[in-house]
């Protein structure tokens, strides 16, 4: 079938897949998409050829390990340190890496009020105030070992005029027991 | 550093995002370089899923292929994207991975079995779009059933065109092929996903009958025998400018 545009029917089917790939320019294009149009044989032919691509389905890619960008990048540090170079700095491990915080897009409250924390802020904030838990505690630990009296210091003095004085009341006892015989 | 320097932008006149990152692994930043591992893993891991369906080969090679990269990043001209430049790198290892383990590649001109193949039947049907019913999880199954029926260079072309949607000429970049190439060889690998997903499910066909001999199966049947580097001159003339031409993406 011819049409206004004076393309036939053979001329479409040899670039149907390349506009429906929107491989063809402005021009061709438009000619291919006017004849299409007009004839319904040249649309069947394209409709089959968009079912034949859905049938062709991305699969799932398969899961990256956690520690993967990690281990890659020890692998290029360990092989420029083969090869004489100076490696790359140590990546920071997976899951305590500190990204910049994302910019939070949405307008702040009127009035300039406190700003709901973001999702994404709460864990970095959450993981902060354990850290100073923490850190309070260590050191709490470590003034109060400080202060507590050592084995030397716990250890009993002697004290003299106590054991004088029972002494003396022993003898006393003593004296009195003869006194009494 | 890089040969010269890069001005952030591919030669379409849009900006790389990847290119600061680029820099800063240059400079020795192993958090920039683990950025870029990142960004990009989840796509290579499936680029390379279809050359092979060992997890453990698929981690090595796309490990390998970032290796590659950063031992060459020096050289990335900023020329292609960093991402088209990427997969280039991941689709050759994965080859290079094939011919390793005596799964060699083969390739139009090696073999003549892979001019023509599609049978006379497949190119008579009619092809029924996938129920609803399907999940499409089901249709990716169908799919990797299918492309694993596909010679390597059919399913080369076949997944970076419908995965990745990459255009004719950046895959004729990426193979190191001419775009007439890519054209014949996607035209094939389509004839031969439709014959070899009739053969495995027939039912998603309505067949026309034997005696149909309309313009399209004559059509096809002239241009499945064509070879790249001759035939197509004709859908060629109204190509859209390419990227060699200076002309921009846009159709």
């Amino acid at each position: 079938m011819k049409n206004q545009r004076h393309m036939h029917c053979d001329d479409v089917e040899l670039v149907l897949e390349l506009w429906g790939d929107g491989e063809l320019d402005g021009e061709r294009g438009e000619m291919v998409r006017a004849h299409l149009l007009d004839c319904p044989a040249c649309r069947e032919a394209y409709r089959d050829h968009r079912n034949l691509l859905r049938w062709i389905e991305r699969p799932e890619a398969p899961a990256v390990p956690r520690d993967f960008a990690e281990r890659v990048v020890l692998a290029a540090a360990r092989r420029d340190a083969a090869e004489g170079r100076e490696p790359l700095t140590a990546p920071t491990p997976a899951g305590t890496v500190l990204r910049p915080l994302p910019r939070i897009e949405r307008p702040l409250p009127a009035g300039g009020g406190a700003v709901a924390l973001e999702g994404s802020v709460l864990p970095f904030v959450l993981a902060c105030t354990a850290a100073a838990a923490a850190l309070l505690l260590i050191l709490s630990i470590a003034i109060g070992a400080q202060r507590r009296p050592s084995g030397d210091e716990l250890r009993a003095e002697p004290l003299p005029a106590v054991l004088e004085q029972l002494e003396q009341l022993r003898e006393r006892g003593a004296d009195d027991e003869r006194t009494g015989r | 550093m890089l040969a010269r320097p890069m001005d952030d932008s591919t030669l379409d006149g849009t900006l790389d995002p990847d290119l600061p990152l680029v820099e800063a692994t240059l400079a020795g930043d192993g958090d920039a370089f683990a950025e870029l591992v990142d960004r990009y893993s989840p796509r290579l891991f499936g680029v390379v899923r279809g050359y092979t369906k060992s997890h453990a080969e698929i981690e090595d090679v796309v490990q390998e292929a970032f290796l590659k990269a950063y031992s060459k990043l020096e050289t990335f001209k900023g020329e292609a994207s960093f991402s088209t430049w990427l997969v280039r790198i991941a689709v050759n290892t994965a080859r290079d991975l094939l011919k390793k383990h005596g799964r060699s590649p083969v390739t139009a001109v090696e073999d003549p079995e892979l001019v023509g193949g599609e049978s006379e039947r497949a190119l008579n049907a009619v092809i029924s779009a996938p129920s609803q019913q399907l999940e499409r999880h089901e249709i990716a199954s169908i799919t990797e059933e299918v492309l694993d029926e596909l010679p390597e260079v059919f399913r080369t072309t076949l997944v970076l065109r419908e995965f990745e949607e990459m255009s004719y000429q950046d895959i004729a970049d990426l193979l190191g092929v001419s775009i007439g190439t890519v054209e014949s060889r996607l035209f094939r690998a389509r004839a031969r996903f439709k014959e070899a997903l009739v053969r495995l499910h027939p039912e998603v066909a309505n067949e026309l009958g034997a005696d149909y001999d309309g313009p399209r199966k004559r059509r096809r049947m002239k241009r499945a025998g064509e070879d790249g580097a001759t035939g197509g001159e004709a859908a060629r003339k109204g190509r859209r400018a390419t990227k060699k031409d200076g002309g921009s993406k846009e159709a």
